[in-house]
């Protein structure tokens, strides 16, 4: 046997020995004695070793509720997209946008616990849990969800009296919008996200729980789904006495519905004739679609627009 | 020259009528047909009409069905031309590149302005043809064999570029995921207008050649010996249908299936030659177009892209005629 053939064997030995080294050391932190088990948004039951030092989020919801109950300090990497606050813009970003997000740099990021939402692909969770790093989908479909996954960060990150406190003042926010609109009458509502064709938001989505929660009757609520397409003959039979578009569509005022294309229809519905018209900013859209403690925000937003004589 | 064939032809005239009537009276708000009638009444004898109903039945619904007759026959016609021309019968009016070409357009569109997109559709689908023709040239007259696999290259080429956009760049991905699906939703009476005077211009040019099209589908051979020019006619019929599809995809986006199986549906009816076919084969995709825009513009769930809806009406009829043409 010549000796080649020898130091390649050998070589493959010492790989191969290396390799299963390291992975049993991937899998050497199994949950000690002190961990915390808790059910996220997609009713999975997770078990995350204690303490948590090490967070990455990958929506901006989820950077933000972590910031609000005072725990934004352990974040260590979220997206490309976040804007609030200021110091999330600051993190290495490992979340894009269109849903895609490197396993590498999580893995790289040493995280105790990965904060997803349901816009990441299913494998992506998957690979990470299989990686021994626990990760918590959050995708809360009203305003009392913030609350209970406000809670349940709090609770995990232990920051359970700070998550306590933020969900009492945001209940307070609201609370004091619905007690100075409750004695006007409601005010229909079409919510625009896309003109052509418009799409809507539907009973299922959160924005129609922002809505609601602000006093607003969305012509759409009797529609099936989160983001429905909305017919122009629907939108005609409700005429609803409010329009509001999101940001984003190319709609920047009320010439789109005055001269464009469908004018004929639209200078007709009660909102426009009335001239009840309010296009989001970057901003105000933010509020708006992402779930967390800036929703006050959104519903003071939408209560304001809707039932100005109450806010004077 | 049966004389069952015109009375097909006159026929599928009074269907595409009746299905207008019909297409009409459905639709996801409920309007009677007494109400209809009594509206269209008022309407067009200058009494008060409802407003509900009228702006339902004249700005919303009658446009729109007008837009899927228009878009069907357009689809149709360059169907035909193109199945004749390239001999081949997947042939669909999408295959010299105008699909992907009106998507790269669309996707900048929907990056810049929203507004832009019909226009930049428009302009990338024939920039798209043109490369395809000038790659397929050969002696001032487009070589059929190039032209088909230069359609498929610069089609993919130009499918991976709208592909990048969409994918990395548009964060709204509704507005482009229902215009590459296809739908008529934006239908008003000034793109009724317009195409309608683009298909007025555009179809003569196709019917007027239609003998010359029968030459070409016995042989190049033939032909030559019949004193046709194959050539320019080629080149001709497939510069205007690729011309009148572009129009199409930029103004509903990228319909499928229609082009493909019209012909095919209407070959088996009227037989091959393009004397009644050059007529059947764009009224019978007016009518498929149209019931099945009326079915997507009508579910319950809100509208669905049109589509999913032409494939799943016209490949069951499809898959039926071949089925019993391999049993003769």
């Amino acid at each position: 046997m010549n000796s080649k053939v020898i130091v390649s064997i050998v070589v493959v030995i010492v790989i191969a020995a290396s390799l299963s080294f390291a992975y049993s050391d991937l899998h050497k932190q199994k949950p000690g004695p002190s961990t915390i088990t808790v059910v996220d948004d997609l009713g999975r039951k997770v078990t995350i070793p204690l303490p948590v030092k090490r967070v990455v989020s990958m929506d901006p919801s989820n950077t933000q509720m972590m910031y609000a109950i005072g725990a934004g300090n352990l974040l260590v990497a979220d997206t490309s997209y976040d804007w609030w606050p200021e110091n999330a813009t600051k993190l290495p970003h490992v979340a894009m946008d269109n849903g895609t997000a490197s396993v590498e740099q999580v893995v790289n990021m040493t995280p105790d616990l990965v904060l997803a939402t349901t816009i990441q692909p299913m494998q992506i969770i998957d690979q990470l849990q299989n990686l021994s790093i626990p990760v918590l989908v959050f995708e809360p479909q009203n305003i009392s969800n913030i609350y209970s996954d406000m809670l349940t960060l709090g609770n995990v990150t232990g920051h359970y009296s700070t998550a306590v406190a933020e969900v009492n003042h945001m209940k307070t926010v609201i609370k004091g919008v619905q007690q100075k609109i409750e004695n006007y009458s409601r005010v229909s509502l079409l919510y625009m996200l896309w003109p052509d064709p418009i799409y809507t938001a539907g009973p299922t989505s959160f924005i129609n729980s922002v809505i609601s929660a602000a006093g607003g009757e969305n012509i759409a609520d009797n529609l099936t789904g989160a983001y429905p397409v909305i017919s122009l003959e629907q939108i005609v039979v409700d005429n609803p006495q409010a329009i509001i578009v999101d940001n984003g569509t190319g709609i920047s005022n009320i010439t789109y519905f005055t001269t464009g294309n469908q004018s004929q229809v639209w200078k007709n519905i009660s909102a426009i004739k009335g001239d009840r018209l309010l296009v989001f900013n970057v901003t105000e859209s933010e509020w708006m679609n992402e779930p967390g403690p800036l929703t006050i925000f959104a519903v003071q937003m939408v209560a304001q627009f809707l039932y100005p004589q109450a806010f004077e | 020259m049966k004389p069952t064939n015109y009375l097909f032809t006159i026929f599928l005239v009074f269907l595409t009528i009746i299905n207008i009537l019909v297409s009409l009276s459905i639709g996801p708000v409920h309007i009677s047909i007494t109400d209809i009638v009594r509206n269209i009444y008022l309407y067009f004898f200058g009494k008060d009409p409802n407003w509900t109903v009228s702006t339902i039945l004249f700005y919303i619904r009658l446009p729109r069905i007008i837009l899927a007759v228009i878009i069907g026959t357009i689809l149709g016609v360059s169907g035909l031309v193109t199945q004749t021309i390239f001999k081949n019968p997947l042939g669909d009016p999408y295959l010299t590149g105008v699909s992907s070409g009106a998507a790269v357009g669309a996707a900048i569109g929907f990056l810049t302005s929203p507004f832009l997109v019909p226009v930049l559709a428009f302009i990338f689908a024939m920039i798209a043809v043109s490369i395809s023709f000038i790659i397929s040239r050969s002696n001032g007259e487009v070589n059929t064999e190039m032209l088909i696999l230069a359609g498929v290259s610069v089609s993919f080429l130009f499918s991976a570029v709208a592909s990048y956009i969409i994918y990395l760049k548009i964060t709204n991905l509704r507005g482009v995921i229902f215009w590459l699906l296809g739908g008529l939703y934006g239908a008003t009476w000034t793109e009724d207008y317009w195409l309608f005077i683009a298909l007025i211009v555009i179809l003569p040019v196709i019917v007027y050649f239609r003998k010359e099209l029968d030459i070409i589908l016995i042989g190049d051979d033939q032909a030559k010996s019949l004193g046709v020019n194959t050539g320019r006619i080629k080149t001709v019929t497939l510069l205007v249908s690729s011309l009148i599809t572009s129009l199409a995809v930029s103004a509903v986006g990228i319909i499928g299936f229609i082009g493909l199986v019209s012909p095919h549906i209407g070959r088996k009816i009227v037989g091959e030659s393009h004397r009644f076919l050059i007529f059947v084969a764009p009224l019978i995709g007016a009518n498929i177009l149209l019931a099945s825009d009326t079915i997507a513009r009508s579910t319950p769930q809100g509208e669905i892209p049109v589509g999913i809806i032409t494939s799943f009406v016209g490949a069951p009829v499809l898959i039926y005629l071949l089925y019993r043409r391999r049993k003769l």
